[in-house]
């Protein structure tokens, strides 16, 4: 089916975006009574606007404006706002803001941010939401700083949660030094510099967990079989779930991404942290179905929802992993294997992938 | 895309099923449901705490 996204006027791409972020947010645990009044609101408006079309491209004899279906692409705008490409699109316009180890509602409101950051406001209505939102943000940042400032930082990764906050609402030092590392439009990793000390040199969280992820290859299980070896696997499982003798390849893609900076709890069962990711809960900010918006530091779901997850190590290819508790071939089991192994998957192995909150 | 409540926990194959075999999936259950209710008392506490002026000048 065409996708005729460009074809669309300003402000059908507007309220586009703004619907399909929401949609795709609808899932999450913060997801909240405004973001939902919105999310109905501009769907209704992209129905009307439809209607619109439709009338306006009907004969003048019918109440038409004598254009025709010709006019101003009207054709290929009424066919991407029809119910299907509604409720299957993706926002278009998206930033990448920091949300690490944020609370279920700072997570859906600054992931709803990332929408505003690059979606300007077509009227009044549109007006009002993207200030209700930075309204909410910024009164998120006040209040935790009272109650942070009247009790303590060091809890729930309060200061972390601060700075976010001040990113979002572009606040302060924090947004100061985050631009400088970032661009500001689309939020993006600056590339690593080409001269200097750290030349080409990946020091972003996502880069670090991949290269420790790397740097276990081969690491397995002594006896094999047995789930347990030191230091690792059973140094990762205890970590995760308190001891050892368990399945582990949830332990390892956990341990990578903490070891890199990731706040925020998972879990050593694979539909637990799929469901996690789902409702952006904990290290998680999200799950997607399409490869396009995974980056490596994310984790593939595979086989099945209970079977076995992996950390994807390409940021062009999602089905490139290195997974913990499973065979280096071919042969051997994929999903108990005991052996830390680099995979090429299957596009019809993987079912998923858990988006990670990498810290920057 | 699948609700939450859609979902079954319940391990079916593969590692969850080992998990619960090997007598560890209570505790994955409870490990989750300890993280989300801590988050779910943070947000409570934020949300009851007055928004102060923390000083800085917001730009929207």
């Amino acid at each position: 089916m065409a996708d005729n996204y460009d074809k669309l006027t300003e402000a059908e791409k507007a309220y586009w975006d703004i619907y399909t972020r929401l949609r795709e947010l609808s899932d999450w645990a913060g997801f909240g009574d405004a973001q939902k009044k919105v999310q109905s609101a501009s769907r209704d408006w992209l129905v009307n606007q439809r209607k619109e079309i439709w009338r306006a491209a009907q004969p003048k004899a019918d109440g038409g404006d004598g254009g025709g279906w010709d006019k101003n692409q009207r054709s290929a705008r009424y066919e991407q706002l029809k119910d299907d490409k509604l409720n299957n699109g993706s926002c278009r316009r998206v930033a990448q803001l920091p949300t690490n180890a944020g609370t279920p509602s700072e997570k859906a409101n600054i992931s709803e941010r990332e929408m505003w950051w690059r979606v300007s406001s077509v009227d009044d209505q549109t007006k009002s939401w993207r200030q209700a939102n930075a309204d909410r943000l910024t009164n998120t940042r006040k209040s935790l700083y009272t109650l942070a400032k009247q009790t303590t930082w060091d809890r729930a990764d309060r200061k972390a949660r601060y700075n976010n906050l001040c990113i979002a609402t572009k606040t302060g030092k924090p947004y100061e030094s985050w631009s400088k590392t970032h661009n500001t439009t689309t939020g993006k990793t600056n590339p690593p510099p080409s001269s200097g000390p750290s030349a080409g040199k990946d020091t972003s969280s996502r880069g670090k967990a991949v290269s420790r992820a790397r740097s276990y290859l081969g690491t397995s299980e002594h006896p094999p079989g047995s789930n347990r070896g030191t230091p690792q696997p059973s140094g990762w499982q205890k970590r995760v779930i308190g001891s050892d003798g368990y399945a582990w390849c949830a332990c390892f893609t956990t341990c990578m991404a903490w070891d890199a900076g990731v706040k925020g709890g998972s879990s050593a069962g694979v539909v637990v942290c799929m469901t996690m990711a789902q409702r952006a809960v904990g290290m998680y900010r999200g799950w997607t179905t399409d490869p396009s918006k995974v980056m490596r530091g994310d984790f593939a779901v595979i086989g099945c929802s209970t079977c076995h997850i992996e950390m994807v190590v390409d940021n062009d290819d999602a089905y490139h992993t290195i997974g913990g508790n499973t065979s280096p071939g071919t042969e051997g089991s994929q999903y108990n294997g005991g052996t830390v192994a680099e995979k090429h998957r299957g596009h019809g192995e993987v079912i998923g992938w858990c988006l990670v909150d990498y810290p920057d | 895309m699948t609700t939450p409540t859609d979902l079954d926990l319940t391990p079916r194959k593969g590692s969850d099923k080992l998990l619960a075999e090997q007598g560890a999936w209570d505790k994955v259950l409870e490990e989750k449901s300890h993280i989300e209710h801590d988050l779910a008392e943070e947000e409570v506490m934020v949300a009851t705490s007055p928004p102060d002026d923390d000083g800085e000048v917001t730009e929207v």
